[in-house]
């Protein structure tokens, strides 16, 4: 039974921590190499990974959907690619709707290796090659070069104000247990002695 | 019509945090007048007719002051919070 509770306990906590690490910001600094839509057919399996139907996304007749694409470079040379979709009104609650924009602004960054321009790309999300899913791009900053990182302050600031909420419901739940729970059931044990 | 769903559902979010939060701050009160009637009458502390009486006195117009009060920002803050997202996101 204990080593039941610790195995459920360490399951949800891996499943907390990937839940945030998926939806929190997270940035990049990268050169953008190309910009592009491709028609993409997404697997049942992995719609989990790609906007939901309800932000606006038009699918062919075989289900097909036209997505905008961002291929970027890192600094040491692996490669990186983004897509760019709206996130709409529904989750992650980024409330995204300017993709036209935000890919007018990657094609004008846009830049080749002998002449890079470096930009910080903010995004969610995870790159997994063999289940065909993508980070979604969320906004371009020009950085000063390679090396600079701007600090990931919107994650932080949602740490920390999921860590305060936290803080709270706990607070109430243990004035609950103290005001509620315990002198109903002293009232129990008292009726059934 | 997804934008009708988000505000339903924050909207029953923070109804339901409302109510706890609400229930929370009064828990609180009710526990602090408790501890001053122990205070003032160190010969009789404890639960008694006199310290409800006390309490219930104590309680009236608790639901202006400003404690109270200050649980309705549950349905403004998330709010503020979508629209200075919804501003990042797409204006910044």
């Amino acid at each position: 039974m204990y080593y039941l509770r610790v195995a459920i306990g360490v399951l949800f906590g891996i499943m907390a921590f990937a839940l945030l690490d998926y939806t929190l910001p997270s940035k990049n600094t990268v050169r953008i190499s190309n910009t592009y839509n491709r028609l993409t057919s997404i697997p049942p399996s992995a719609t989990i990974f790609w906007a939901a139907d309800s932000t606006g996304t038009v699918e062919n007749a075989s289900g097909q959907r036209d997505v905008r694409f961002i291929d970027t470079v890192r600094a040491g040379g692996s490669v990186f690619v983004y897509r760019n979709e709206d996130t709409g009104w529904v989750w992650p609650p980024y409330f995204k709707y300017d993709s036209s924009n935000l890919h007018a602004e990657a094609t004008n960054l846009k830049s080749s290796a002998s002449d890079p321009i470096w930009v910080s790309v903010t995004g969610y999300g995870w790159r997994i090659p063999w289940m065909s899913t993508y980070p979604n791009a969320i906004s371009i900053n020009t950085v000063a070069g390679p090396d600079e990182r701007p600090t990931n302050w919107p994650a932080m600031v949602i740490c920390a104000v999921m860590l305060v909420l936290l803080a709270l419901i706990w607070r109430m739940w243990a004035q609950f247990q103290e005001r509620g729970l315990t002198p109903m059931r002293d009232r129990l044990n008292r009726k059934a002695k | 019509m997804a934008l009708i769903r988000l505000w339903l559902f924050v909207l029953a979010v923070q109804l339901l945090f409302y109510v706890l939060l609400r229930i929370y701050v009064r828990s609180q009160q009710v526990e602090r007048l408790e501890h001053r009637w122990d205070g003032r009458h160190p010969d009789r502390p404890g639960d008694s007719a006199a310290r409800r009486a006390f309490i219930a006195k104590a309680m009236t117009g608790f639901e202006k002051s400003l404690r109270a009060r200050l649980t309705l920002l549950v349905f403004v803050l998330p709010t503020l919070a979508i629209l200075v997202i919804v501003y990042l996101v797409n204006w910044h």
